[in-house]
């Protein structure tokens, strides 16, 4: 088996994280920003750089690489793919390189009413990735090259409760953020939102997960004996005191209260203000990335340890980016260091370079 | 499976053909194209047929000896795909790109294994696909045996040479980048850093530090940061002049094998575009005969248009499958109908709920599948073609609104009567739709327009004048004996448990007692009337019936 080694003291917590990657479980990574232009694909062409010992299979869901934004119209990176990778594009980038090029497999799956296919390079391409637009297609393609043999499959997606982010396929996150996402204290607040969201537990397995995943509505759920009693709506917006009504009509000690959909703070407050006891009753959320929720309320609820997931996520570094197209860039040295004092997660900037102390 | 054999479209709908159909599943896109777009056999085309259902037959048998290399065979064909275009563009000289390249390999790999297991099983009888080993041994050059494709150095040594070198240079570009970042950083005393290295504008010393360098360069610097790229040596630009030439040297003699390639292929394009009916057609005959299997159908024997009082058609245990299908959820048996038709006339009576209208749609049904060479639900069945099916409904036939049902079915079939060609007409409870006395005189008529008509009818009623009809036959559902009203009855006591259950219950036990089959009677029978006896078992209102009943008895005393 490789091992990922970069040479240099300050490298070695870069080798650390390069490596965890390599192991991860379920070999599929996903590499999300916080906003658009957050700096993925340079994250994602020093990631295939430094593995370019391992077989990767790169994969994207939507369009990188392309030369301009097409909605801010400002340049872009290409994606540079060293040989032997696996990647999804679409027939124009076959047709440009197609002598360093091996056709795998035409996909079953279109981006924009174009085919995609499966494609291995045979020599070091700048090339654009396209991918489906759907996050099964995309998990489909992922397990395709990992049944290809790919030690790795990092896809270049977005953080979002319906993206590929939140399929349980997925190994860990790399989250990539910079200024365009806001100043520094915004930054910092949501990789530490990102972070407490990554920390929630997942239901212990005394609670039969697959019956919960059948629920389509909100549900109070009982641990011991597994009764459960399903409300007749669906979202929390617009029904937080008709829920509160019959949670206050209802005996939900040892239970806790299932929310397949999105929890915002109004919402929470709403339900807390109107339910006698809430602060006893545990909640439950499929995936954490539902919860649109303050720091505040989100650590009091995990100090409390009365938050749960169906689902987690793991995040194996935050990547940050000192540039910003729109002009308002940040410090590089005061980012990446102010970050590094506040997450216990690899803080990366693929441009760092220091002198000796 | 057009529709094109209904004089009405809005047959198929009432015959539920869609539900049938949706069962015989080619695995192919160009097998499912080719089951959409088939057209029904009609009458002078009994030979083709036959042979399409000896073909269903051959591979019926081998399926029963052996089924373990069915999977594996609609499993290739499964992933064969539409490569017309590419092989147009072949035809036409023109270079195929890489991608069409590969889907030609693909489609020759997946044409072969398909070949090679109707060899094996000795199957080349039902379709013999052309050998394409050789082409596939020319697009296989590094014999991996496997559909991917890259245009392999095998093709030209000197693309082959041309690769190799750079790959070598690029090797070597790396290599050289590489020695010199590691030299850049060693003589900087760096640590970490790539060739690209953004520094804040407060780190003084590593911006004296890099620009006083020999090694990077400022490429350039907003208010926060300053940007350094890694300083290119003479050695690396004089190789990244000698890679893009090789590039370009390497595109035109990939160009070259490309069309090389595309001219091989030209030469048996033809028949590659001529396999995809093969393929297509042999796809869907392979879903014929699973749908026989999984139908319990059979081949029917398919006869030539008779002459007056020998055999039409017949069939023996015909199937409605949906029908049966939906009495299998509500757990009730099917009874499967047998019907043997000697008179181009024929009357259907029975009682309500008897089936008259199922059977005449089990009929339909049957006459379509064959005239697409599909298997049959029935243990035994002689049918011939015919050019159109007609089916009469008082209510969706012409989908006029501006017509009443009565109106729209009675100018639904004037139009079908004036078709050409030797037709199927089924005719469930014509005129049913106005008064009874003048339904029963305009029921009698129509019929008796078909005495010298080219066709085939089958017609339900409950109205005797036209039973009276010489020149046709007389069939009867059995319907409810005596004994099984009686029994019914007493099931559906008032004092029974069955007695307050609902309507679903109710049916079930009609159909338990209800005697499906049909029997030949003499013309001047009359119709049963057992309509008081079905709403009595259905629960009516017995205020209701007892009207009904003095009604009756009244009218009969007059």
């Amino acid at each position: 088996m490789n091992r990922v080694k970069l040479k240099g003291q300050s490298a070695r917590a870069k080798s650390a994280f390069l490596q965890g990657l390599v192991d991860t479980e379920g070999k599929i990574v996903v590499i999300v920003g916080i906003s658009k232009n957050s700096g993925k694909t340079t994250l994602l062409n020093w990631l295939t750089d430094k593995l370019k010992d391992y077989q990767v299979g790169v994969l994207t869901t939507g369009r990188d690489g392309e030369e301009v934004d097409l909605v801010e119209n400002t340049p872009k990176p290409k994606v540079k793919l060293y040989p032997n990778t696996l990647f999804c594009c679409r027939t124009r980038e076959i047709d440009k390189h197609s002598p360093f090029l091996t056709i795998v497999e035409k996909l079953p799956y279109k981006a924009s009413g174009e085919t995609l296919w499966l494609v291995k390079t045979d020599s070091t391409v700048e090339v654009e990735i396209t991918g489906p637009p759907t996050v099964s297609t995309q998990i489909e393609i992922a397990k395709r090259m990992a049944e290809y043999g790919v030690d790795l499959v990092l896809i270049d997606g977005s953080i979002d409760r319906k993206a590929v982010s939140t399929s349980s396929m997925v190994g860990s996150l790399v989250v990539v953020g910079g200024p365009s996402f806001g100043n520094l204290t915004e930054i910092e607040r949501e990789f530490k939102r990102i972070y407490n969201l990554s920390k929630i537990p997942v239901i212990d397995e005394s609670v039969s997960t697959f019956q919960i995943n059948d629920l389509a509505n909100i549900a109070l759920l009982s641990r011991d004996t597994e009764k459960r009693y399903e409300f007749e709506f669906r979202t929390l917006l617009g029904h937080e005191k008709q829920l509160a009504k019959q949670l206050n009509e209802l005996d939900f000690e040892d239970s806790m209260l299932y929310i397949p959909t999105s929890i915002m703070e109004r919402s929470l407050l709403t339900l807390r203000s109107n339910t006698t006891n809430f602060d006893n009753l545990p909640l439950l959320t499929k995936h954490p990335f539902n919860l649109y929720l303050s720091d505040a309320s989100l650590s009091k609820l995990l100090n409390q340890k009365k938050l749960f997931a169906l689902n987690s996520f793991n995040v194996s570094a935050f990547a940050v980016n000192s540039f910003d197209p729109q002009g308002n860039h940040l410090d590089s040295e005061i980012l990446r260091e102010q970050l590094r004092r506040t997450l216990s997660v690899p803080v990366i900037d693929v441009f760092e370079a220091q002198l000796p102390n | 499976m057009n529709h094109l054999i209904f004089f009405e479209k809005s047959s198929a709908k009432l015959l539920n053909i869609s539900e049938i159909i949706d069962l015989i599943r080619p695995v192919s896109e160009l097998g499912r194209r080719y089951k959409h777009s088939l057209k029904p056999y009609l009458p002078g085309q009994e030979a083709e047929l036959r042979s399409e259902y000896s073909r269903i037959k051959i591979l019926l048998d081998k399926i029963q000896s052996d089924k373990s290399f069915i999977a594996s065979l609609t499993a290739s064909i499964a992933k064969i795909d539409n490569i017309r275009y590419s092989l147009t563009k072949a035809i036409a000289d023109e270079a195929l790109e890489l991608q069409d390249i590969y889907e030609v390999k693909h489609f020759v790999f997946y044409s072969e294994k398909v070949r090679s297991i109707l060899v094996e099983k000795g199957l080349t009888k039902i379709t013999n696909l052309p050998d394409f080993s050789n082409l596939f041994s020319y697009l296989d050059p590094e014999r991996q045996n496997i559909p991917l494709f890259h245009i392999s150095g095998k093709y030209s040594k000197l693309l082959h040479e041309l690769k190799s070198d750079y790959s070598q240079l690029n090797l070597k570009l790396e290599s050289l980048a590489g020695k010199n970042l590691e030299r850049a950083k060693e003589g900087l005393n760096l640590k970490g850093g790539g060739d690209q290295i953004v520094v804040s504008r407060n780190n003084k010393a590593l911006i004296d530090k890099l620009s006083d360098s020999k090694w990077f360069t400022l490429s350039s610097e907003n208010f926060a940061n300053l940007t350094f790229i890694l300083k290119k040596s003479e050695e690396e630009l004089r190789l990244e002049k000698e890679k893009s030439d090789l590039k370009a040297s390497i595109e035109e003699e990939e160009l070259r094998v490309r069309s090389e390639i595309s001219k091989k292929i030209s030469v048996r394009a033809q028949e590659l575009i001529d396999t995809h009916s093969l393929i297509a057609n042999l796809d869907f005959l392979i879903a014929k005969t699973i749908f026989a299997i999984e139908t319990k159908g059979i081949i029917p024997n398919v006869i030539e248009k008779s002459g007056a009082n020998q055999e039409l058609f017949s069939i023996v245990k015909g199937v409605n499958i949906p029908v049966k299908r939906q009495l299998k959820i509500k757990n009730i048996e099917y009874q499967p109908i047998d019907i043997c038709i000697r008179k181009n006339i024929n009357l259907i009576t029975g009682a309500n709920m008897a089936g008259k209208s199922t059977t005449l749609k089990t009929i339909g049904q049957l006459f379509y599948l064959l005239a697409f060479g599909a298997p049959l639900p029935c243990s035994e069945a002689s049918l011939p073609l015919v050019d159109f099916i007609f089916l009469s409904n008082d209510t969706e036939s012409t989908n006029r609104m501006d017509l009443s049902s009565f109106a729209s079915e009675l100018i639904s079939i004037d139009r079908a009567i004036k078709n050409k060609g030797y037709g199927l007409f089924l005719i469930d409870e014509f005129a049913r739709g106005t008064n009874p006395q003048e339904g029963e005189a305009f029921a009698k008529a129509t019929i008796e327009r078909f005495i010298n008509k080219n066709a085939l009818v089958i017609s339900s009623t409950h109205f005797t004048a036209p039973t009276l009809i010489k020149e046709a036959g007389h069939f009867r559902i059995k319907g409810l004996s005596e004994n099984s009203y009686e029994t019914l009855k007493e099931t559906l006591h008032p004092q029974s448990n069955l007695n307050n259950s609902g309507l679903q219950i109710r049916l079930q036990e009609l159909h338990k007692y209800m005697d499906y089959r049909i029997e030949e009677v003499e013309n001047s029978t009359v119709p049963p009337k057992a309509a008081l006896m079905i709403a009595e078992i259905l629960g009516v209102e017995k205020e209701i019936l007892q009207k009904v009943k003095e009604y009756i008895e009244s009218n009969g005393n007059k």
